[in-house]
């Protein structure tokens, strides 16, 4: 190309709003869903943002909320724990993520189906979930794997303590990392051969292009998976409340829990978590510094094509590896609370008589329970579409620069999941409670919530995806004579299909599973799972909870599989 | 806009477009008649493509406006959009939809244009056979070589009949003997259908080859627009003349009735010179001067005693390169390979004064 | 006001005057009234979502035509809901019951609720009925605090049998408890061990390297999973889950088994006032009380026998702790908490 870029000149785009509104009438419709936008994150936020600047009885304009938050050593402390946490989160997490997305989508690595399967099984696991099945595998005194090591060795103590900033860590990591498996999957997907075998000609090894060329090429899927990690696991409450707490560790979202307790004050808590968004802004800024004006990935329009290393020998190790990695996510967690879901009494340990399906059979006849079940996945799909849709179009908004501010909305689009989800929620039922939208009670107000609350996961893998596309190829369909609309219709989201169905996946499996969120906006008729499992874990009925469990982990699985067979003909792979 | 309207006229006054201090295209103005194939040639960043965008609608001009048959289409207040200029467009990157087949590719802007099923694929399969692809229809891209991904491109700009054809440096992505062979396949496309046409490119010769008029960019304004003859036989700059073909620069000084070169001097009457005395400059093409080991007689041309510093054999000329006596300045000879130098020769080289094109005074940088 | 004035009191507004049950004419036109109403909402912070369901539809069995929005969240959720509800001026709940006194005693003082004393609430276990006799809310659940262990792990007879006993030595990496920086019951738990036996109670409980969960229940889970041995629990969840057959067993304090009493309030601005009263009628009853039971919970009334294994309020030497001295001790001694274990 000669001339200026033509990323430059897509940027000239008209300042003059009115005459721009005048000439393009799909404009009209981007601007819209743009607006709608702005109102479920803004509002919301708004509303948190304002109440941590005030009284709570005067209302009158206050630092205080500000002070009582942050004016502590130990809650500053607390804090820098919480950030020390998401970081070792996310590096053990890049760990287990990359290794095995590369072998599953550029080597013969056999089993693949059934490694992505399982890891979209380790995704669905609320993280609580796992992290009871991992006391009951590394209790330090009644661990099943301590005391499979003190029998077979004879030592007095076992070997691994869950209860431990380690344990901690480890655990967060097994439920978190999926998040960067499907990120950086999509990705490698989509790394042309060519560029590969350049490297090789130049007499690389398979190794060394790996290294060299391969995971550099889709660094910023890694980096997009890995600030969602992150911004995840600040904001998680589950792990830490079963974990961290006995263990003696203290982080921001437990610390943030106390502010629930009597007297209520939810403004500090306010307070205390908004400062978070700061931290949404800094991840940004590192990653364009990181980025740099690297080009990356990109489908050019005029095709590609893959072939797959083989690995001889090591594709059995590569297997090995992924292996290792489901067992510690799924495979020994589950076993573990397999062990109380097909018992009538947990305690009790393995006996025949102790074997049941009574759990499931609750389940099954209790219409309570399959409406919860039912509610749950409906939500959740209705949220994936929405957050998907919503995603796609704040992407290509900032990453073809319709509007000025760009950058401001895609950090507004990036903030809501570094709020706490009952923090989050509050601002919500505040904002959607009362007329003159008055959604409480209604499945409305879940899906709107579950949206905003993951839709930085969709936008992130929504502007990833557009990145890697030429904009002539709208330009073309422009020309031709179709609308902005039609170019987004026809070709955007048709190559963008298989990373769009990712998005929704990974906007779906955390809003089947959410708490914070759906505790304090569920209504006598909109009850969800998570919801149900936080009851049955009040009230000890542990056998029910780890039957839940396991339907919630088959029924997604079945979803997923799904999925993928509706992706259809990958017209991107030549010679797969 | 209906397809298979006539070919438009298309008119650029005072253009500009400017990003921040950055000034890519200058008050730029163009006619484009109708049916005619213009070529905007030019070096990177001259302001060519953003001129194509600008035409395309999808950048607005800061200043200026653009018509098509009269009507205007482009200014800065207001843009018609690209997809209501009933124009089409073929991209560097050909820009051809993966996830559709050839044949859909190709019957996308045809089915815009609301045409009956059978209408639409007559007209594919027409042209299809016209850029013989007729066999590949049902492949998607991937499956296609660059040249057939290029004619693809093609088949699908020209199918809609487009009242302007733009295209955007469409062969740099091609092998050298494929952007030969494409050269003359858009030539042949342009006799057959005679869409108004903008070509940009950076290859004089693709452009030669093309065009009916070719307009030299530089630096965000029209050079000079001529036939590719008149182009390369007078040309009017020095930016012209040396970036179409090979060309040498004299500079002179003119004072009285003589004008002076380093190491020899002509009347001024011999050659095509403006009334004012001072510096002058003209075009001298390697072809346009001759060796030889005897001086020659005298005549109407001039002859300078030069040494021979370099050669090199192209299999269809020799390429010389002279020192001038005076100030070693260099020339370059394009001579039949049956007129053999060695290097170090002392030879006569003659220059024909009628042969020599004087230049416009540099205007910028 | 002291007990005998307050069981006077008693006597001569109700006791004298109405029969046994609950009076048939003030019954009948509550119901007529709230029948007008056709509904009620009650954010619920006990129990969970299918027993409030139940007793959202035994209400109705018995009172058709008035149905029962159960909403089951947990206390704080709620009551952040309901000051939001306020806030806005659209109260959305009626009957609001929480695990957390604090939130009546602050609902009280703000005038938010509305006064009516059931005339059910006569029968109630007499320290229960002591704390809601200014009719602005009754209690409608009563969490324990006792003694729990793992049957198989250890012996009836070396198993704890007063609260010193917790603090043995030979219970090293085998206690577990809650905390009260997440749950009231363990706060309230914190109080009364502090009265008894000085904080010095919480010093050597640290030395034996406690397993610290966060709600009163995941001590439970943790002693059925045989991680600890020995702890503190509620012997509601502990007795529900030895009753299929795990090995746990309770041990009813010698000195006294610590009651935290969760009360509910009728919200002044809510709509349905009518229904809303006779939901504090049926709470109070014999019915609700039965349901308790069937779910292995306490029931509230003393002619409601307790569950299988569980021992009747009268016979466990239950103490309580008023709701002033709660607000009061509980802030200091979540960081008396946090200073001895970490």
């Amino acid at each position: 190309m000669t001339g200026v870029p033509s990323r430059l000149a897509a940027g000239a785009r008209p300042r003059r709003l009115g005459a721009f509104l005048r000439l393009d009438p799909s404009a009209l419709a981007w601007m819209a869903v743009v607006a709608v936008l702005v109102f479920l994150v803004v509002s919301p936020l708004a509303r948190l943002l304002a109440s941590s600047f005030q009284s709570p009885e005067t209302g009158a304009w206050t630092l205080a909320n500000y002070v009582t938050a942050f004016g502590r050593m130990r809650n500053l402390e607390v804090l820098g724990t919480s950030l020390l946490y998401a970081g070792c989160v996310t590096v053990v997490a890049v760990g287990f993520a990359v290794p095995v997305a590369w072998a599953v989508a550029r080597s013969d690595m056999p089993g693949k189906g059934m490694v992505r399967a399982l890891i979209l099984g380790a995704f669905i696991t609320p993280p609580y979930l796992g992290a009871i099945g991992w006391i009951l595998l590394a209790g330090p005194n009644a661990g099943w794997l301590n005391r499979a090591w003190m029998a077979l060795t004879g030592a007095s103590g076992g070997i691994v303590n869950v209860y431990s900033f380690a344990g901690l860590v480890f655990v967060t990591a097994l439920y978190a990392f999926p998040y960067i498996f499907v990120f950086a999957t999509d990705a490698l997907d989509r790394v042309s051969t060519e560029m590969e075998e350049a490297a090789t000609i130049l007499g690389a090894s398979s190794a060394q292009t790996t290294l060299r060329v391969t995971l550099p090429l889709v660094t910023p899927a890694i980096l997009a998976g890995a600030i969602v990690v992150f911004l995840d696991t600040v904001a998680l409450f589950g792990t830490p409340a079963i974990i961290a707490l006995p263990a003696r560790i203290r982080v921001m979202t437990l610390q943030l829990w106390q502010y629930f307790e009597y007297p209520v004050r939810a403004e500090v808590a306010a307070a205390y978590s908004l400062p978070l968004v700061g931290i949404t802004v800094a991840l940004f800024w590192a990653q364009r510094l990181i980025l740099g004006r690297k080009g990356y990935v990109a489908l050019t329009g005029k095709g590609g094509s893959r072939a797959l290393t083989r690995l001889g020998p090591y594709r059995w190790v590569a297997f090995a590896y992924a292996l290792l990695v489901i067992a510690l996510a799924v495979l020994l967690p589950f076993a573990a609370l397999g062990q109380a879901a097909f018992s009538t009494a947990w305690g009790q340990g393995f006996s025949l008589g102790n074997l049941t399906l009574q759990n499931f059979v609750r389940l099954a006849t209790d219409a309570n329970a399959r409406d919860t079940i039912g509610h749950s996945f409906t939500f959740a799909a209705a949220t994936g579409c929405l957050a998907v849709l919503l995603a796609v179009v704040a992407g290509y908004v900032v990453t073809r620069r319709l509007m000025p501010g760009g950058f401001l909305l895609g950090i507004l689009c990036m903030t809501p999941l570094v709020i706490p989800g009952i923090v989050l929620a509050i601002g919500f039922y505040a904002t959607y409670s009362t007329p003159p939208i008055a959604l409480y009670g209604t499945a409305a107000i879940l899906i709107l919530a579950f949206t905003t609350r993951f839709l930085p996961i969709a936008y992130v893998n929504a502007v990833a995806g557009l990145r890697t596309l030429n904009p002539e190829m709208e330009e073309a369909v422009r020309i031709l004579g179709g609308s902005r609309t039609r170019a987004v219709s026809r070709v955007v989201v048709p190559l963008l299909k298989k990373s769009l169905i990712g998005s929704w996946l990974l906007v779906f499996i955390p809003a089947v599973r959410e708490l914070s969120t759906a505790l304090f906006l569920v209504g006598p008729n909109t009850r969800v799972i998570s919801v149900m499992m936080l009851d049955l874990s009040e009230n000890g009925s542990f056998e029910t909870l780890a039957a839940l469990g396991f339907v919630l982990l088959t029924v997604t699985i079945a979803i997923v599989l799904l999925g993928y067979r509706l992706v259809g003909r990958d017209f991107m792979l030549r010679r797969s | 806009m209906s397809g298979g309207a006539d070919p438009s006229n298309l008119s650029l006054a005072g253009l500009s477009c400017r990003y921040g201090a950055f000034t890519a295209v200058d008050a730029l103005d163009l006619e484009v008649r109708a049916g005619e194939f213009v070529s905007l040639l030019g070096p990177s960043g001259c302001g060519k493509t953003t001129t194509l965008r600008m035409i395309a609608g999808f950048v607005r001009p800061t200043a200026g406006t653009i018509r098509l048959d009269g009507r205007v289409i482009s200014s800065p207040g207001a843009v018609l959009a690209p997809e209501k200029r009933g124009m089409s467009m073929i991209f560097q990157s050909y820009a051809i939809w993966p996830n559709m087949t050839v044949a859909e590719n190709v019957a996308f802007g045809l089915k815009l244009r609301h045409l009956g099923r059978d209408a639409i694929a007559a007209k594919v399969g027409e042209i299809l056979e016209t850029v013989r692809l007729k066999a590949l229809a049902d492949r998607y891209p991937a499956e296609l070589s660059g040249g057939q991904q290029q004619r693809v491109a093609l088949a699908r700009a020209i199918v809609i009949q487009p009242r302007v054809l733009l295209l955007d440096e469409p062969l740099s992505n091609l092998d050298a003997n494929l952007r030969e062979e494409m050269r003359y396949e858009i030539r042949r496309l342009h006799d057959v259908f005679r869409f108004t046409t903008v070509y940009v490119t950076h290859d004089q010769g693709e452009a030669m080859v093309t065009s009916d008029r070719i307009a030299v960019m530089n630096q965000g304004r029209i050079e000079q627009i001529d036939a590719p003859y008149t182009l390369y036989t007078r040309p009017r700059t020095a930016f012209v003349a040396r970036f179409i073909g090979r060309t040498n620069l004299l500079e002179g000084r003119r004072s009285g009735d003589r004008v002076a070169f380093p190491g020899f001097d002509l009347p001024a009457g011999m050659l095509e010179a403006g009334e004012e005395a001072g510096a002058v400059t003209y075009a001298v093409r390697p072809h346009s001067l001759a060796l030889s080991r005897q001086a020659p007689a005298a005549g109407e041309d001039a002859a300078i005693a030069v040494s021979l510093a370099e050669r090199a054999f192209l299999g269809e000329s020799w390429t010389y390169v002279v020192a001038l006596p005076q100030d070693g300045a260099r020339l370059s000879v394009t001579a039949a390979p049956s007129h053999v130098f060695d290097v170090g020769d002392r030879l006569w080289l003659t220059l024909d004064p009628r042969q020599m094109v004087p230049l416009a005074p540099e205007s910028r940088g | 006001m002291t007990w005998t004035r307050r069981a006077f009191a008693w006597t001569v507004l109700l006791g004298a005057t109405a029969p046994a049950a609950f009076a048939q004419g003030a019954e009948t036109q509550l119901y007529e009234a709230a029948k007008a109403e056709g509904q009620l909402t009650w954010y619920s912070g006990i129990l969970d979502q299918p027993i409030c369901d139940k007793v959202g539809q035994a209400f109705t069995a018995k009172y058709p035509g008035v149905r029962v929005n159960a909403i089951k969240t947990t206390s704080q959720v709620a009551f952040q809901r309901l000051t939001q509800d306020m806030k806005a001026g659209a109260v959305q709940s009626d009957v609001f019951t929480t695990t957390d006194a604090s939130h009546m005693t602050f609902l009280e003082r703000k005038g938010e609720l509305t006064q009516y004393l059931p005339e059910n609430a006569r029968n109630l276990a007499d320290p229960l009925r002591d704390f809601g006799s200014k009719g602005f809310y009754q209690v409608s659940w009563v969490g324990l605090v006792a003694l729990v262990y793992n049957s198989s792990k250890v012996k009836p007879e070396n198993a704890p049998k007063d609260w010193p006993d917790l603090a043995d030595p030979k219970w090293k990496n085998a206690v577990t408890f809650g905390s009260p920086n997440f749950s009231g019951m363990v706060g309230v738990w914190t109080i009364a061990m502090e009265d008894k036996y000085g904080w010095d109670y919480f010093e050597r409980l640290n030395k034996l390297n406690p397993l610290i969960g966060r709600s009163i229940d995941d001590a439970v889970t943790t002693l059925n999973s045989g991680e600890r041995l020995v702890g503190t629990g509620n012997p509601a969840t502990a007795l529900r889950n030895a009753a299929k057959g795990n090995p746990l067993a309770v041990n009813y304090p010698t000195s006294g088994t610590l009651g935290v009493l969760s009360p509910t309030g009728i919200l002044r601005k809510a709509r349905s006032q009518n229904a809303a009263k006779l939901f504090m009628e049926f709470l109070t009853g014999p019915e609700y009380s039965r349901i308790l039971a069937e779910h292995y919970e306490q029931p509230l009334r003393t002619d409601v026998p307790p569950p299988n294994g569980a021992k009747s309020l009268s016979d466990i030497n239950l103490f309580v702790k008023p709701v002033d001295e709660i607000e009061r001790k509980l802030p200091p001694n979540k960081e008396k908490w946090r200073d001895t274990f970490g």
